[in-house]
């Protein structure tokens, strides 16, 4: 599901701002290299934790219970920056207890030959084929899928120097 | 084929000391400079087959092997291989398997469940003439909670000779866009 201009213009302006102030740490592993923050709900900073609890609120996992045709009752929270080079590879989320994955992207000045874009894969008995559908970076953007046996999904490679920025996390 | 200084007494005997101290070893110049280049060179053109299965591996074979590699290939499976990679490892192994990866710019290789390799010795003839480290595609060995045991760099007619222990696996990491139309060409066999 992508919903586009989700959020407030303003709202969103000041959370990609206030995400961009933070330590983000250099990971790297054989399915990915990438930049990632703390857990938003460890943070001090005001505003970013005020877009985190409205995620986890009861009244906003009810929307998404909705929506999604799933109940959710909570969910967590990380930033990322995708630098040139950065990826992740083809992986389904499946982790104990995540029901609904989601991305809030916050880049700004994406083309398709930047890179970066989310892929999503066919599937034949649960094993990824090829991909299905991918959506080149888009300021406030939010994505939501169903984390299942066949919900692969990709970060493809940065080829330029700008910076793919996202919130993302899981509803639990 | 083989450079004559590795039949020498002391240089597999050096080889030896820094392979029992670290579990890795690098021989470096392994090839006569010709047999190398009539082997690394053509791959770099070769028509390549794609193998793709996206949640475990992305790289390439190609199409047709030429007498060189080939060449390589079989005397992976000489006794004057194991003699040599035994001397090395102190301990008498048999070859047991090898194909020819190819890496190009998206290609990698993960670790998967359904990938698992027993414990034994990677032996990886690096047939790479021309590549730009930032690229990536080195080989990394990681234990069994992901840490990183060994990087072996690319490096053009290299032998390195890995110890992989119990629940050590191996991967390739993404090869990048600084990678252009350069190819990582390894022959990879398992001793054990």
């Amino acid at each position: 599901m992508v919903l586009r201009d989700f959020f407030s213009p303003a709202k969103i302006r000041r959370v990609r701002q206030e995400l961009l102030r933070q330590n983000f740490e250099f990971k790297e592993s054989d399915l990915f290299r990438l930049h990632q923050t703390a857990d938003i709900l460890t943070l001090s900073n005001k505003v970013l934790r005020e877009f985190f609890d409205f995620f986890s609120s009861k009244d906003f996992c009810a929307y998404i219970s909705k929506i999604t045709k799933t109940r959710v009752t909570k969910a967590d929270m990380s930033g990322f920056i995708y630098s040139s080079t950065d990826h992740l590879l083809p992986h389904d989320d499946r982790l104990e207890g995540r029901k609904i994955a989601y991305i809030v992207n916050l880049s700004e000045g994406f083309t398709k030959k930047d890179g970066g874009a989310l892929s999503f894969f066919a599937t034949k008995n649960n094993r990824p084929t090829k991909i299905m559908q991918s959506f080149t970076p888009t300021g406030n953007t939010f994505f939501l899928f169903k984390v299942t046996s066949q919900s692969f999904h990709q970060v493809d490679e940065v080829l330029s120097d700008k910076k793919r920025i996202s919130l993302a996390g899981w509803f639990y | 084929m083989i450079h004559p200084q590795y039949y020498l007494t002391s240089t597999v005997r050096a080889a030896a000391r820094q392979f029992a101290k670290e579990g890795s070893i690098q021989l470096r110049q392994f090839l006569l400079p010709d047999a190398y280049k009539k082997a690394a060179l053509p791959l770099q053109k070769a028509a390549l087959r794609e193998q793709y299965l996206p949640d475990q591996y992305h790289c390439h074979e190609p199409k047709k092997i030429s007498a060189a590699v080939k060449q390589l290939q079989r005397w992976l499976k000489t006794k004057e291989a194991a003699t040599i990679i035994s001397a090395v490892i102190q301990k008498k192994v048999r070859y047991k398997e090898s194909c020819l990866c190819v890496y190009t710019h998206r290609d990698y290789t993960v670790r998967h469940d359904k990938n698992t390799e027993p414990p034994g010795y990677d032996v990886l003839l690096d047939l790479t003439p021309r590549w730009n480290n930032r690229a990536c595609g080195h080989h990394s060995y990681v234990d069994a909670d992901g840490n990183e045991l060994v990087r072996i760099p690319v490096a053009g007619n290299t032998l390195a000779i890995i110890s992989r222990p119990n629940g050590a696996q191996k991967f390739v990491k993404y090869v990048n866009h600084f990678a252009g139309k350069d190819r990582r060409v390894v022959l990879e066999a398992r001793f054990a």
